[in-house]
C-alpha cells in the first residue's frame, strides 16, 4: 500500500454491501420500482451473465464514443475554416479573385469522394472477417490521399497571394490531412488485425472507428468540394 | 448461486493497490496516469501559474499608481498586461478548473479513474510545455506584446515582426490541445462511466457543470486554434487571411477570437457554478432547490454563451441589426444565471448553513457576481458600451466577473476539498481570515476602476497626465491590490501548511452528500474497494437499497477482485446508468510524456524556424503515437 494506508471498509452505499430483495419469481423477480421493463431486465442479466464468465472487453464503446467525441472538435475546426471562407468571402467585393478552380481538381475531388465512400461499403465485410478487405480498404485510402495531392498540386492558387487563395489552400490541405489521418488510421487497423491479438468484439470497435473517421473526411471532402465549386462559380 | 468464500479485505486493498497504483520513483512520477495525481498536478501548477500571473498584476498597478510614473517603460508594461491576462485566461482558470473536473468528477459518479488515462496524462504534459514555452517568452526577451487577445493587424506580421507573437500562438496552441482532450475525456467519462444507478436526474450538480464545461471547449477550443493556424500561417508562410490590402479582412480574427472568448468566460464560470452548488449543499446540509432548474440554467448558459461574441464588437462598425440581436441575447443571459442564484440563496434559507470557509468564499462570490453581472448588463447595451469601450469600465466590469465568479469559488471549493486531496484540514480562522483580505482588496482594488472608466480612463494605456485627476482613485486601486494579492498569498499559504501540518480530517468532514465523501480522505490509488450503486440525488444521505437484482450486484462486485491484476470499471448506459460491461484501462506509461514533449519540440522548431528540429519532434511525436497505439497496455 502507499500513503493511504488505511481506507475505509468500502463504500457505504456498494455493490457489496446491498441488501437485494430476494427474487420471487424467474420473470417478475428482483427489482424494485426504479427498473421496470423487460428490455432493461434482461439488460441486466446480459451484463451479469457477461461480467460472470470473465467477459471483461466492453471498452470498444467507450472507445468508439472517445472518437466520435474527439471528431467533434476537429470538426469544429473544420467548421472554423468553412466560417472564415464564408466571412472573407461576403467581405470581399470580389469572390474568387483569381478565377476558378481548374476542372482536374474537381474531377480528382469527385474520385476520391468515391473511393472514400466505398471505403465504407468495404468496412462491413472487413469486420465480418473478409480478410483482403482492410488491405482494399487501405489501398483506396491511399487512392484519395494521392488524388488529394495531385490535386492540390496542380492547382494554380498562391497561398500567399490573395486570401482567396489562402483559405482555399488551408481548407483544402485540411482536408487532405483528415484523409492522409485516416488512410494512417486504416493501415494500423489492418496491422493490428494481422497481429491477430484481436478479438471479435475489438474488432468491431476498432472497425467501428476507423468507418466513423471516413465517414467524417467524406463529409468534410463533400462540403469542401461544394464550397469551392458554388464559389468558384460565384464569379 | 454459488457461495464463495470471500478474501480478507485487506487482501482485497492490496490487490487493488497492486493493480491501481504508479511506480515508485521519478519513472512513476513520469508515468503516472491516475485522474487524481494528473489532476492534482493540474491544480498546483495552475496556482504556480496563479502566483506569475499576479505578480505581473501588481507590476502594471504599481506603474498606474500615479501620474506619469516611470517604473514601467511603454513596452514592458505592454508585456505584462499580456501576460497577465494570457496566464490568467490559458494557464490558470480554465487548467485548475480541469485539475478540479478530473480529479473529482470520477469520485463524483462513483468510479475509477477517467476513460483515457494516457490521454489524460498527454494533456497535462502538454499544458505544461505551453505554460512553460508561453513563460519562456519572459527569459529569451521576446514577450508578447498584443493583448490577451492579440488583435489584428497588430498581432500580423506587418506590426508584430518579432517571435513574440509566434510564442503566444504556440504556447497557447499546446494549452489549447490540453484542454480539448480534457473536455473528450470529461464528456465520454460523465455519459459512459457514472456509477450503476446515477442515471441523468441524479448526477450531482458539479458533474453536470463539467459536462456543461466540457461540451463548450469541445466546441469553443478549436475555433481559438483555427484562428491561431490561419495567423501563424500569415506570420510564417505569408497567405494574408487578415491583410486588408489583399483581400482579407482583420475583424475575421476578431470574430474566430470571439467565438470562443466569450464562451470562455462560461467554460470558466460554469464549472464554478458547480463548485458553488457542491459547497452550498455540503455546508447548509441541503440539497440545491431546484434541481431540474439549475441543470436547465446551466445547459441554457451554455448555450446561449455562443450568441453572444458580437457583444465584444459593438464599436467596429456592424449593422444595427446584428447588435441588437447580440444586445438582446447578452440581456436574456441574465435569465438562466439569476435561476441559479436564487436557487443558492433559497437553499441557504431553507437549510442549516454553517458558516466555515468555503461559505464565506460562496457569499463573496454571490455579492462580487451580482455586481459583476449588472455592469455586464449595462455594456450588453451597445449605446452605453459605445461609452465604455476599452476604458477602464470594462475592466472592471469582467474582474468582477472573473474573480468574483470564479477565484472565488474556485477557492471556496480548494477550502472545501483539501481534504480529499490531502487527508487534512486546513486552518479555519486564517481560512476566515484570508476571505476577509481578499474581499476587502478586491473591491478596493476594483470598484475605483468603475469611476476612472466612466471618468474617461482608457484601458492598455501605460500612464495618464496629472491633470485628468485620476492619481486618487488609481492609488486606492493599487493599494488595494497588495491587500488582494495578501489575502490570495494567505490562501495559498493556509494550504501549504496544512499539506503537512494540518489536523488529520476525518472521512467526511463536512457531512457531504456526494460520493467523494464516502471513501478515504485521500481516496486509494483505485477509489472505491467495491462499485458504488446509486438510488438517489445524493448519495451519501440516501439510504435506500440499490435498484438491481443479486446477480448483477455480484457481477459488480468482481470489480472488487482484478481480474488478471487489471485497472477494471464498469460501463453504464447514457441516460439511466443501467451496468452494460466492464472493461480495463491502461495502466502508467511514459508514451504520453514522451509525445506531448515531441510535440513541443516540434512547434518549437517551427517557432524558431529551424526546420530539422520541427521535423525531428514530428517524427518523434509520431513514433510516440504508434507505440502508444500499438499496445494501449489495458491488457496485461
Amino acid at each position: 500500500m502507499s500513503e493511504h494506508d488505511a481506507p475505509s471498509e468500502h463504500a457505504p452505499v456498494s455493490a457489496h454491501d446491498a441488501v437485494a430483495p430476494a427474487p420471487t419469481s424467474p420473470d417478475q423477480a428482483v427489482w424494485n420500482e426504479e427498473v421496470t421493463g423487460r428490455a432493461r431486465v434482461q439488460a441486466a442479466r446480459r451484463f451479469a451473465v457477461l461480467a460472470g464468465r470473465g467477459d471483461r472487453e466492453g471498452g470498444g464503446e467507450v472507445l468508439v464514443a472517445g472518437v466520435f467525441t474527439a471528431l467533434v472538435a476537429v470538426g469544429v475546426v473544420f467548421l472554423a475554416m468553412v466560417y472564415s471562407y464564408g466571412y472573407l468571402w461576403i467581405s470581399s467585393p470580389v469572390w474568387p479573385p483569381e478565377g476558378s478552380p481548374s476542372r482536374s481538381l474537381l474531377a480528382s475531388e469527385v474520385v476520391g469522394l468515391l473511393a472514400g465512400a466505398a471505403l465504407l461499403v468495404l468496412r462491413g465485410r472487413a469486420v465480418e472477417g473478409v480478410r483482403r478487405a482492410p488491405a482494399v480498404a487501405a489501398a483506396l485510402g491511399g487512392v484519395v490521399v494521392a488524388a488529394y495531392v495531385f490535386a492540390a498540386a496542380g492547382r494554380d492558387l498562391d497561398l500567399t497571394v490573395t486570401a482567396y487563395g489562402g483559405i482555399v489552400g488551408t481548407l483544402t490541405w485540411t482536408v487532405g490531412v483528415f484523409a492522409a489521418a485516416a488512410l494512417a488510421l486504416t493501415v494500423g487497423a489492418w496491422w493490428q488485425e494481422r497481429q491477430g491479438a484481436l478479438s471479435i468484439r475489438q474488432r468491431r470497435a476498432l472497425a467501428a472507428v476507423v468507418t466513423q473517421c471516413w465517414w467524417f473526411v467524406v463529409g468534410t471532402w463533400t462540403v469542401t468540394w461544394v464550397l469551392l465549386f458554388v464559389g468558384a462559380r460565384s464569379a | 448461486m454459488t457461495e464463495v468464500l470471500a478474501p480478507p479485505r485487506r487482501t482485497v486493498h492490496q490487490a487493488l493497490d497492486d493493480a491501481w497504483s504508479s511506480p515508485p520513483g521519478l519513472l512513476g512520477f513520469l508515468s503516472a496516469v491516475n485522474h487524481k495525481q494528473i489532476g492534482l498536478r493540474f491544480v498546483w501548477t495552475a496556482v504556480a501559474f496563479l502566483f506569475v500571473g499576479g505578480i505581473e498584476a501588481l507590476l502594471v498597478r504599481v506603474q498606474l499608481a500615479r501620474a506619469e510614473n516611470d517604473v514601467l517603460s511603454p513596452e514592458t508594461y505592454n508585456q505584462l498586461f499580456t501576460m497577465h491576462g494570457t496566464t490568467m485566461m490559458f494557464l490558470f482558470a480554465v487548467p485548475i478548473l480541469e485539475g478540479l473536473a478530473m480529479y473529482l468528477t470520477p469520485l463524483q459518479i462513483g468510479t475509477r479513474d477517467m476513460p483515457f488515462p494516457r490521454l489524460n496524462a498527454f494533456g497535462y504534459w502538454c499544458y505544461l510545455f505551453g505554460g512553460v514555452l508561453l513563460n519562456w517568452s519572459l527569459v529569451s526577451g521576446s514577450v508578447p506584446d498584443g493583448g490577451w487577445f492579440a488583435y489584428t493587424p497588430l498581432s500580423g506580421p506587418e506590426f508584430s515582426p518579432s517571435r513574440a507573437l509566434d510564442f503566444w500562438l504556440i504556447g497557447i496552441t499546446l494549452v489549447e490541445i490540453a484542454g480539448i482532450l480534457g473536455a473528450v475525456e470529461l464528456i465520454v467519462l460523465l455519459l459512459k462511466q457514472r456509477a450503476p444507478g446515477m442515471n441523468l436526474a441524479r448526477i450531482p450538480l458539479f458533474c453536470w457543470s463539467m459536462l456543461v464545461m466540457a461540451t463548450m471547449m469541445l466546441i469553443a477550443f478549436p475555433v481559438v486554434l483555427t484562428a491561431s493556424l490561419l495567423l501563424e500561417l500569415e506570420r510564417k508562410v505569408g497567405a494574408p487571411f487578415y491583410d486588408a490590402a489583399a483581400g482579407g479582412n482583420p475583424l475575421l480574427w476578431q470574430h474566430l477570437f470571439w467565438i470562443f472568448g466569450h464562451p470562455e468566460v462560461y467554460i470558466m464560470l460554469t464549472p464554478a457554478t458547480g463548485i458553488v452548488s457542491a459547497v452550498v449543499a455540503a455546508h447548509t446540509g441541503r440539497r440545491i432547490v431546484a434541481y431540474p432548474l439549475v441543470v436547465a440554467a446551466l445547459i441554457s448558459v451554455g448555450i446561449a454563451s455562443f450568441g453572444l461574441w458580437v457583444h465584444h464588437m459593438f464599436t467596429v462598425g456592424l449593422p444595427q441589426v446584428v447588435l441588437g440581436l447580440f444586445a438582446v441575447a447578452s440581456f436574456a443571459i441574465a435569465i438562466p444565471s439569476g435561476v441559479q442564484i436564487f436557487a443558492w440563496i433559497a437553499t441557504i434559507w431553507e437549510g442549516v448553513p454553517r458558516w466555515r470557509t468555503p461559505m464565506w468564499f460562496v457569499m463573496g462570490f454571490i455579492v462580487t457576481f451580482v455586481l459583476g453581472g449588472f455592469t455586464g448588463v449595462m455594456v450588453a447595451s451597445p449605446p452605453f458600451d459605445g461609452q465604455a469601450h476599452d476604458s477602464y469600465f470594462v475592466v472592471a466590469h469582467f474582474h468582477y466577473v472573473l474573480i468574483g465568479g470564479v477565484v472565488f469559488p474556485i477557492f471556496a471549493g480548494l477550502h472545501h476539498w483539501f481534504p480529499t486531496f490531502t487527508g487534512r484540514l486546513p486552518n479555519e480562522r486564517v481560512g476566515r481570515a484570508s476571505c476577509g483580505v481578499q474581499l476587502v482588496g478586491f473591491h478596493i482594488t476594483f470598484f475605483p476602476q468603475h469611476l476612472l472608466g466612466l471618468q474617461g480612463m482608457a484601458r492598455r494605456v501605460y500612464t495618464y497626465a496629472e491633470d485628468l485627476g485620476w492619481d486618487a482613485l488609481n492609488l486606492v486601486s493599487t493599494a488595494g491590490s497588495f491587500v488582494f494579492g495578501a489575502g490570495v498569498t494567505l490562501f495559498i499559504g493556509n494550504l501549504a501548511w496544512a499539506r503537512r501540518r494540518g489536523p488529520r480530517s476525518p472521512r467526511d468532514p463536512w457531512t457531504a452528500d456526494t460520493l467523494e465523501w464516502s471513501t478515504t480522505a485521500p481516496p486509494p490509488s483505485y477509489n472505491f474497494v467495491d462499485q458504488p450503486v446509486v438510488s438517489g440525488r445524493s448519495p451519501q444521505w440516501d439510504r435506500q437499497a440499490p435498484a438491481f437484482d443479486a446477480q448483477t450486484l455480484e457481477a459488480l462486485a468482481a470489480l472488487a477482485h482484478p481480474h488478471r491484476g487489471r485497472r477494471e470499471v464498469v460501463r453504464t448506459s447514457v441516460f439511466d446508468a443501467r451496468p452494460e460491461a466492464i472493461f480495463s484501462l491502461p495502466g502508467p506509461s511514459v508514451l504520453p510524456l514522451c509525445a506531448a514533449l515531441a510535440l513541443s519540440v516540434a512547434l518549437t522548431g517551427v517557432l524558431v524556424d529551424w526546420w530539422p528540429l520541427a521535423i525531428g519532434g514530428a517524427a518523434g511525436f509520431g513514433w510516440a503515437l504508434v507505440a502508444w497505439l500499438n499496445g494501449n497496455g489495458a491488457h496485461r
